[in-house]
């Protein structure tokens, strides 16, 4: 495999805040607003509490199967055949999400900054540093997330410390009109881009130096709760200054929040600088999809070397990326209709039956060595 | 000149023949014969050294005079005549660093240090006698690495000289010096300096060990060992730091860092270094914490500058103008109307210029370089925007920019910082903010992957170590540098133990 | 026409770039070999404008119902 790349706790802690952040922050506040109105804060939170018990499914599959990546404890659970053939499933899975993330992003700095620079050109920059932090090996992601951290907290504070006197508290009124059916529709959209999306770091779990130690876990709780709670935040500032109405017909609700920042009337429409906090979490999301791709691609087709896979996978990522959403129209559509249970399969369901397959396991190789 | 040696004969006149033969008789080779006096019979002796190589009184006071100003040597005194030679070493000579050589090579090579040899008529071996007394530039402020507060020190050209500035400062028994020969032609004196105990052996393990593989010609300066020694070949990042300071050099050693002094230059390099030590002047533990805190902060904000502000220049006139407050943006446009170049065009004419007049001042003959860089820049910045070519705030944001070059105190990393900036400049060009964004990106992930003799080179940033936050931008007082920075100092983690305060009960 | 080109330049600056280090391993060099003939097959179809299969239609195939009826669920 050739990447022996080691990260430690703290930079896991990293990553999964960043990651989690991600792409959540551009497209769902704008989903959760048009599904539970002004309660779609309510229905954030209700994500977080989902995503919580996610991320204890995937530690303790983690503890299941020490040391394995996604590949591995497929093909530890099924054997051979069928677990090959479900880690394929999955490598597919993360293709996708790696072009839709891609088609996010560029889609994105198409509208807001360069409208008129062909998109290909700008998935093709973004693919560029996605590819070249990849060819470099996981440490050096790693350090560049640390690296990039202080600006992401710098920026968010300032984001909502110059939006907070902004606030119109009469915009959350009246709570919890959607009710609780809403509030539970949205919850799970949120946790689907932001907290399923973790079964893909299976691939680097095992790189972390000290394995699953208490720390680790309870660092893994807190940054999950963290990287939720802060797009919980920006959702709730999108409802209290924009309104539900406008927040559930943006397509980019956090952006157009951000636009209406004004620091003394002197310094305004600083969206750019405020877009390089979004630019830090899809990249680090893109990266890690794209990684995860090429790494479990690799160690399927047991090459020597992850690297060889990399440039024509990010040929493969730039072109799909072009060609997964042809409009808006039918990414909303496939965002709000297709993508739920399609990711609650893959990320809920299916680790589920790989848990308990590796208890039951477990149990049969206690008992095996009892008699 | 041959590489084999040759076995020395006994005969004095084959010697004398030989080491004119080896080199090539050159008329700067000295070559005084003498005789000693035994009791029954004397011997031919002869002294071999390189005029303007060697301190000549010395050798009259130190070798001649107790040679042939002896009482006759008796053969009792030293024995057989084999250990008149080592009688000579041990009790004649009234030398300090004397030592046998075994093939004229060896001797020859050691006259091209500034030692003497002594050979005598019948010994196979010779002695060779350090001498060296050339004239050499004294001791002087450092040129480059200037302080208002502190040692006004620097090196010179002169390895032991260097080698005892050091010393100086760490009186310590476990501050270890190894010396090295590299170069095939100049058999350059390459010197290790590391204290025993604080600092990591297979640093200075990996030092040796790529000083022996350099098989080059010449070492001239300690920046060809860098090349060759350096760990990345394709960066513009330095990955080895250089100082003129000798109080520089012992904070190093006492890091846990290694020295190499190189005879020849007063610059020595210090290994391993990360992007923070740029960062870091001697002067900062010379002034007050405070002060030195935000002066940190003020050279990591110039970085920012000088990297960025022509790129954003660029960026936010060409793509994103409503970031602009709005009787700026008309000023700015008023200014912009009469040029016919797009920002970019602007920008790196600007530039280029600047960097054309800032290499001339460099090599221009002290009296006129002053004139030239200073007037050059305001008279032609100026000339030219009366002309239409460019417009003011592009003067300023270049001067700006040139300005917050200079506060970064290593030489090496201002370089990176200049060819950065161009490549900055570029991607906003094309890409606006996205591009600067993709830019830092790229950036960041580079630097990430570096290291500098295995230390990861964002140390202690990129692996993030927060008790070594306190040498970073913050300078935290000297009561509080408890601990040596993590990445090399882990044999010996504590500095000093808990400080009891000044403060009255 | 010339995206065409430009296609085709960037796979071949893919394969210099990689062909070094995989010119010992065979395996690794077929893979890269037809992962860079598809990737390069498919981008030049794009360019072309061709139509080419939207691998989330597959997915939408499998999933819409599912969704269809687990959005009236919770409406």
């Amino acid at each position: 495999m050739l990447d022996n790349g080691k990260i430690n706790g703290r930079q896991l802690m990293v990553l999964i805040y960043l990651y989690s952040i991600g792409t959540t922050v551009l497209v769902i506040p704008s989903g959760l607003a048009s599904v539970a109105k002004q309660d779609a804060w309510i229905g954030g939170i209700v994500g977080v509490i989902i995503g919580m018990a996610l991320v204890l499914l995937y530690t303790a599959l983690w503890r299941v199967y020490p040391g394995k990546t996604f590949v591995g404890i497929c093909q530890e659970a099924l054997g051979k055949g069928v677990g090959t053939v479900l880690s394929l499933i999955y490598v597919f899975y993360s293709f996708i999400g790696a072009a839709t993330v891609l088609f996010y992003v560029s889609n994105f700095f198409l509208i807001h900054f360069l409208p008129h620079t062909p998109v290909m050109f700008t998935s093709s920059l973004f693919a560029l540093v996605v590819v070249m932090g990849s060819r470099m090996g996981l440490e050096t992601i790693a350090r560049t997330s640390e690296l990039m951290l202080p600006w992401f907290i710098i920026l968010f504070v300032v984001l909502v410390t110059t939006l907070t006197p902004q606030i119109d508290s009469q915009k959350l009124l009246p709570v919890f009109e959607s009710g609780g059916k809403s509030v539970f529709w949205a919850g799970i959209t949120f946790s689907g881009t932001a907290y399923m999306p973790i079964v893909f770091l299976f691939s680097i779990f095992p790189r972390v130096q000290e394995g699953l130690t208490g720390k680790v876990r309870l660092g893994l709780f807190a940054s999950a709760l963290a990287g939720g709670l802060s797009v919980v935040l920006v959702t709730l500032l999108c409802i209290l200054i924009l309104g539900p109405q406008i927040t559930a017909r943006s397509m980019f609700p956090s952006y157009a929040l951000v636009k209406k920042i004004s620091i003394g009337h002197f310094i305004q429409r600083i969206e750019v600088l405020l877009a390089g906090l979004w630019f830090i979490t899809t990249y680090m999301k893109t990266t890690y999809y794209y990684y995860s791709w090429v790494t479990s691609l690799s160690e399927i087709l047991k090459l020597k070397n992850y690297r060889t896979l990399t440039l024509p996978c990010a040929m493969l990522m730039v072109v799909f990326s072009l060609i997964v959403y042809p409009n808006v129209v039918y990414m909303q559509h496939w965002d709000t209709i297709v993508f739920p249970p399609y990711i609650i399969v893959m990320a809920v369901v299916i680790p589920l039956a790989l848990w308990l397959i590796g208890l039951l396991k477990g149990s049969k190789d206690l008992s095996a060595t009892r008699k | 000149m041959t590489d084999i040696s040759s076995k020395m004969s006994a005969s004095l006149e084959t010697h004398i023949e030989r080491m004119k033969q080896l080199t090539f008789w050159s008329e700067d080779l000295i070559v005084r014969k003498t005789r000693i006096w035994l009791e029954d019979r004397s011997i031919k002796a002869v002294l071999f050294y390189f005029d303007g190589l060697c301190d000549e009184k010395l050798i009259y006071s130190s070798i001649l005079e107790p040679l042939m100003n002896r009482p006759v040597l008796r053969e009792e005194d030293g024995g057989e005549a084999p250990d008149l030679l080592d009688l000579l070493l041990e009790s004649v000579l009234t030398v300090g660093d004397i030592h046998k050589f075994g093939s004229l090579e060896s001797g020859l090579q050691s006259l091209m240090s500034g030692n003497v040899a002594v050979m005598l008529d019948g010994f196979a071996q010779g002695l060779s006698i350090s001498m060296a007394g050339w004239e050499q530039r004294a001791i002087t402020e450092p040129t480059n690495q200037t302080v208002i507060r502190g040692p006004k020190e620097a090196f010179t050209e002169n390895i032991h000289v260097n080698a005892a500035m050091v010393r100086k400062i760490v009186k310590y028994p476990g501050l270890v010096l190894k010396n090295h020969t590299v170069g095939r032609v100049t058999h350059t004196n390459v010197s290790v300096m590391y204290i025993q105990g604080i600092a990591d052996e297979s640093v200075y393990e990996e030092v040796a060990r790529r000083l022996g593989t350099i098989d080059t010609d010449a070492i001239l300066e300690s920046s060809y060992i860098e090349e060759f020694i350096q760990d990345e070949a394709y960066t513009i990042f330095p990955t080895i730091q250089n100082t003129e300071r000798p109080d520089s050099v012992a904070a190093a050693l006492l890091e846990g860092r290694v020295a190499i002094l190189i005879d020849g230059t007063p610059h020595v390099l210090i290994v391993p270094a990360l992007f923070v030590q740029f960062f870091q002047a001697a002067e900062d533990y010379y002034h007050r914490a405070d002060i030195s805190t935000l002066i940190r902060g003020l050279r990591y904000f110039g970085l920012f500058i000088a990297t960025l502000v022509p790129a954003l220049y660029i960026a936010i006139t060409t793509y994103h103008q409503e970031m602009i407050p709005t009787q700026l943006l008309m000023s700015l446009s008023a200014q912009r109307e009469g040029v016919p170049f797009p920002a970019f065009v602007e920008a790196m004419i600007m530039e280029a210029t600047y960097e054309i007049l800032r290499e001339a001042g460099v090599r221009m003959p002290r009296a006129v370089g002053q004139a030239v860089s200073i007037v050059g820049t305001l008279v032609i910045g100026q000339a030219a925007v009366e002309a239409g070519i460019i417009s003011a705030s592009m003067i300023i944001v270049v001067s700006i920019t040139a300005i917050a070059s200079y506060v970064i105190p290593e030489f090496d990393m201002s370089i990176a910082v200049r060819i950065s900036r161009f490549f900055f400049m570029g991607l906003a060009a094309a890409f606006g903010m996205f591009g600067i964004f993709i830019g830092i990106n790229v950036i960041l992930l580079h630097l990430s992957s570096l290291r500098s003799f295995g230390v990861p080179y964002m140390s202690p940033v990129g692996p993030f170590n927060f008790s070594d936050q306190k040498d970073v931008i913050l300078r935290v007082s000297q009561r509080s540098m408890k601990s040596r920075p993590s990445m090399f100092g882990k044999l010996n983690p504590f500095r000093q133990r808990h400080s009891r305060s000044t403060k009255r009960p | 026409m010339w995206v065409v080109a430009g296609i085709v330049g960037i796979a071949g600056l893919c394969t210099v770039i990689e062909y070094s280090s995989l010119k010992n391993f065979k395996k690794d060099l077929w893979v890269f070999g037809i992962a860079m003939a598809a990737a390069t097959a498919i981008s030049i179809a794009k360019a072309l404008n061709v139509t080419i299969p939207n691998p989330l239609d597959w997915i939408a195939a499998w999933f819409e119902p599912l969704g269809r009826s687990m959005k009236r669920m919770f409406d």
